[in-house]
Order: C-alpha cells, then sequence, then structure tokens
C-alpha cells in the first residue's frame, strides 16, 4: 500500500527539480556561472603556491587540508561504528557463511592478476600529485585488490594474510600521520596544515619527491583508504 | 511553463533521474538491502550532478604539464572535482555502517523485510 504515495511524492519532487532544471544554464558551457573566479584561483595560482601539477590533488591535500582531515575521520569513524555493531557477529546464524571460491579458473586468474593491481593501487597513491590519481582513487584500487582476495580466498586465509589488527594499527596509524604532518606546519611557525606558507620546500613541480606535504598526506590517505576497505569487508564477512 | 531543452541540459536530467529511482526504490521496496541500493544510486545521481557543473566543452583536464597554465587554454574546473569525493566518502561510510546494522538485524531478527519488522517490535 506504499505504492501511491510514493508515486505521488516522486512525481512532485520531479516536479519542483524539473522546475529548477529549466533554469539551470545548459551543460558544459565555457562561460557557465560555476566557472567564476574561485575556479580561476585555483587554476592560475596552484602551480606557484603548491607546486605540482594535479590541480584536483592540490585542492584536496593543500588548500582543503582541513576537510579531508575530516573526511579520513569519518572513514575511520564508519569503520569504528560498523566493528562496534559487529562485535560478536561471527557469521554462524546467516543462512551461507561466506567461504572460498572452488573455482580453479577464479583462484587462478585472481592469483595472478592480484600483485598487478596492487602495483597500480600503489602507483596511483604514490604519483597522484603529477598525474592523474591521489591517495584515495590509489587507496581505493589497493583495497579493491584486497576486496578481491576476500572474495575468491574467503575471510580466514585473508586474515592469516593481514591479520584485522594489522589492518586496524593501520588504520589509526594513517589517520594519526595526518594530524603531526599537519602539527608539522605549526611546529614550523605557521598553521596547521600548512604546506608552502611553513617554508616547506617544494621541490622541482612534476618530479616524484615534490609538492611539500602533499605526498606525505597522499600516501597517508592511500593506506588509510585501503585498510579501511579491507577492515569494513572483513568485519562485513563475520571475521572479528 | 517548463521548457526544458533536453539536449542542452542531458547531464543534469541524468543526475535528477537517477536520484528519483533512487528514492522511489527506497520509498516503495520493504527489503532494507534494496533501500540502500537505492540510496545508492541517489548519491549516484548527485555525483553525475556534480561533476557535471564542472565540466566544460573543449577544456583540457586540470594538470599542467610544464610551466603552469597555458594562456589561451581552458581547464574544467578542478573544485567540483575536489568536493565530489567528500560526498562519495560519506555515501562509502553510510553504506558501510548501514550493511552492518543490517547483518545484525538480520542476525537478531531473521528477517529484513520492514513489515514484518514492524510487526516483531511489540
Amino acid at each position: 500500500m506504499r505504492q501511491l504515495p510514493a508515486f505521488l511524492l516522486v512525481v512532485a519532487i520531479a516536479y519542483v527539480l524539473a522546475l529548477a532544471l529549466s533554469e539551470a544554464p545548459a551543460f558544459g558551457r565555457v562561460d557557465a556561472p560555476a566557472r567564476n573566479e574561485v575556479m580561476r584561483f585555483y587554476l592560475d595560482e596552484e602551480c606557484e603556491q603548491s607546486g605540482i601539477p594535479n590541480t584536483v590533488t592540490a585542492i584536496i591535500f593543500d588548500y582543503r587540508g582541513y576537510d579531508t582531515m575530516g573526511e579520513a575521520t569519518v572513514l575511520f569513524t564508519a569503520v569504528g561504528a560498523a566493528a562496534a555493531v559487529l562485535a560478536g557477529h561471527s557469521g554462524t546464524l546467516v543462512a551461507r557463511p561466506m567461504a572460498a571460491s572452488d573455482d580453479v579458473i577464479l583462484r587462478m586468474v585472481s592469483r595472478m592478476v592480484i600483485p598487478f593491481v596492487q602495483i597500480f593501487g600503489i602507483y596511483v597513491i604514490v604519483y597522484g600529485h603529477v598525474s592523474p590519481g591521489g591517495g584515495f582513487a590509489g587507496g581505493t584500487i589497493l583495497g579493491g585488490s584486497m576486496a578481491l582476495y576476500l572474495f575468491v580466498f574467503g575471510p580466514k586465509r585473508t586474515v592469516k594474510k593481514l591479520p584485522l589488527a594489522w589492518g586496524e594499527i593501520a588504520d589509526g596509524a594513517a589517520a594519526f600521520w595526518y594530524v603531526l604532518v599537519g602539527l608539522g606546519g605549526i611546529l614550523l611557525g605557521a598553521n596547521f596544515l600548512a604546506n608552502a606558507a611553513a617554508g616547506v620546500p617544494l621541490g622541482v613541480r612534476g618530479q616524484l619527491f615534490s609538492g611539500g606535504t602533499i605526498w606525505l598526506i597522499g600516501l597517508g590517505v592511500g593506506v588509510k583508504v585501503a585498510a579501511t576497505i579491507i577492515n569494513l569487508l572483513v568485519h562485513l564477512a563475520g571475521e572479528t | 511553463m517548463i521548457s526544458l531543452d533536453l539536449f542542452l541540459r542531458l547531464n543534469y536530467l541524468a543526475g535528477i533521474m537517477l536520484f528519483l529511482i533512487g528514492l522511489h526504490t527506497m520509498l516503495t521496496h520493504a527489503n532494507l538491502i534494496k533501500k540502500v541500493m537505492g540510496m545508492n544510486i541517489m548519491e549516484t545521481g548527485i555525483f553525475l550532478f556534480m561533476v557535471s557543473i564542472g565540466y566544460a566543452h573543449g577544456t583540457l583536464s586540470p594538470i599542467m604539464r610544464r610551466g603552469g597554465p597555458v594562456q589561451g587554454l581552458t581547464y574544467t574546473n578542478p573544485l567540483l572535482a575536489a568536493t565530489v569525493l567528500t560526498g562519495i566518502v560519506i555515501a562509502v561510510s553510510t553504506t558501510a555502517y548501514a550493511l552492518s546494522l543490517i547483518v545484525k538485524l538480520y542476525e537478531q531478527c531473521g528477517t529484513l523485510d520492514v513489515d514484518r519488522l514492524e510487526k516483531l517490535r511489540s
């Protein structure tokens, strides 16, 4: 009996959104209102102020470093909340507990693919400031490779390879590392999470070790995201 | 009266459609996992809408190879690509927490149907 009210509500919201859409600027115009002086500031000043080619990474890890620290905390809180809710959950009451796959092709292919996926993830983390990528994208790829291992070989073997305590230590240590890098800015006499303003050498633009604290923060965030993904999945798979 | 020039705002329209599909899924399905799926579809619609605002035809990705921004070339808006990341992180976190609550609920009650769960409560 919830079909009709739901349909009416969706139609009402669709009408309001369509009204707003009819006033919206056309898609993909170079002179769209969103392309204002804020965007121009980032595009013009970023190379001088952060010293890295990738503007998106500079915004995430330098200009909006506080915001990203909040995001890292959100991930940390999600893992903690899931672990607290699932404490004592053994997976035995669920109808079909998660087991290893019997498929030979799946096992062999994933055994061959996982190292390359992990190397690509590490590459995306480490080169996130000179090419497309960054800590979040690379950490997701790295966590995805571990998730593949979990789904193919089962939670028991995953925990044997990567004990849950290690994953949680990596998670917490990466969050703490972010705060430490931020406090380094205060120690150098500038604001929390200050980069070039604190006198951190920016290095040669486009090289691996450049951009000051951005590289360090990206490394920590990559480890953190990968640890978050595998911790959440191991908890959900019932291996506490 | 609404006059939608569809081909000029196709991406925005697709984002809104995904949002509405997800909302309808959340409202009409009784299964909690399908509600979480609907929530994720809604979030996908919003992400599509946000990154579509940042795009402009004939622009480069905001990665400057050498010597800073080139005069006369325009780049896509990096700010939207950076802020949509926040939304993705929140989406992952809420989904993980919701799924862990659902696992616990299924262990305790043996069902994920909202109608049956309401009867169980009393």
